[in-house]
């Protein structure tokens, strides 16, 4: 289940949106493959600097279409793991005040579940706040070996070991 | 998280499939595809994710996502809706939609997040 709300401080302060944008791509010298998903789903608490996100693994597209089958199947076994989700903070809560308009830097810190498997991560991120609208970006690495994916021997040449992510999220307030 | 296979030489670099051609696994109503989640969603993951399901119900907002388009439409929930991203073919049509106007999209589902998610749709009737 995906339930939020309830974690956060007040309505006011929480954000959120449901066509968040997380991109992905596997590069090795015989072939990149990526993916985008247009429909993620996270909530942000500027107060407390909670967030959270889900996304749906089988709503990932490909640019190669036949990618998306193994994908869901041999790798990430969506219909036995349909989402992946993550819960953090951002470290620097108490030095800024993400009400005002700005540009901040931060680290985000917490738990990303990916096939059932929860790992602590750490990522850089930047969070854009305007009036009534917030924008947070982030790239990092995953281990695809953290995550227990396995790659058949005879394809590991067009199977990045680490994986690029991209999140790119435009924050609406949350108003019931 | 990640990837693929396919021997080299096999590689096609075919288009996704495009579903207008493809006969729904359901049909069915927003209101009813939200409810069938919200009262049990294992359930409702066994019958409907990973099939194509022709949705109808009414635009909530049509949204750019990132150089793309995704339709929510109305549920009987305040908040939740289904999330309709359209594939590449269907972006021009979804310009001539309108809030409140009765739609009905083929895609298929992957699932529930906030809302009910459907990819690769396609506008039905508008």
């Amino acid at each position: 289940m995906f339930v939020f709300v309830h974690a956060f401080s007040s309505a006011q302060n929480v954000y959120f949106t449901r066509t968040g944008h997380i991109y992905f791509i596997s590069q090795t010298d015989v072939i990149d493959i990526d993916a985008n998903n247009n429909q993620v789903a996270s909530f942000f608490d500027i107060e407390t600097g909670k967030l959270q996100f889900a996304v749906l693994i089988k709503s990932f597209e490909f640019s190669l279409a036949t990618a998306k089958e193994h994908f869901n199947e041999s790798y990430m076994e969506s219909d036995k793991y349909p989402k992946a989700t993550f819960k953090g903070e951002i470290n620097e809560v108490d030095e800024i005040d993400l009400k005002e308009p700005g540009i901040y830097q931060v680290d985000v810190k917490g738990s990303l579940t990916i096939r059932g498997i929860t790992k602590i991560i750490e990522v850089p991120a930047e969070i854009e706040v305007r009036n009534n609208a917030i924008n947070a970006k982030s790239e990092f690495v995953l281990a695809i070996a953290d995550f227990n994916i396995k790659v058949p021997k005879v394809v590991q040449h067009r199977v990045a070991k680490q994986v690029m992510v991209n999140v790119n999220m435009d924050y609406a307030p949350y108003k019931k | 998280m990640i990837i693929v296979i396919l021997i080299a030489l096999l590689q096609v670099f075919k288009p996704a499939q495009n579903l207008h051609k493809v006969k729904p696994d359901y049909t069915l109503t927003s209101s009813q595809l939200f409810a069938d989640f919200s009262e049990n969603e294992s359930q409702a993951n066994a019958k409907y994710v990973g099939k194509i399901l022709l949705v109808k119900g009414e635009i909530k907002e049509v949204i750019h996502a990132n150089d793309e388009k995704v339709i929510l439409l109305k549920t009987e929930d305040i908040f939740s809706g289904i999330s309709c991203r359209l594939t590449g073919s269907e972006f021009l049509k979804a310009e001539l939609l309108n809030k409140n106007q009765s739609i009905a999209v083929k895609g298929q589902c992957s699932g529930k997040l906030i809302d009910v998610v459907l990819n690769n749709c396609v506008i039905i009737n508008y």
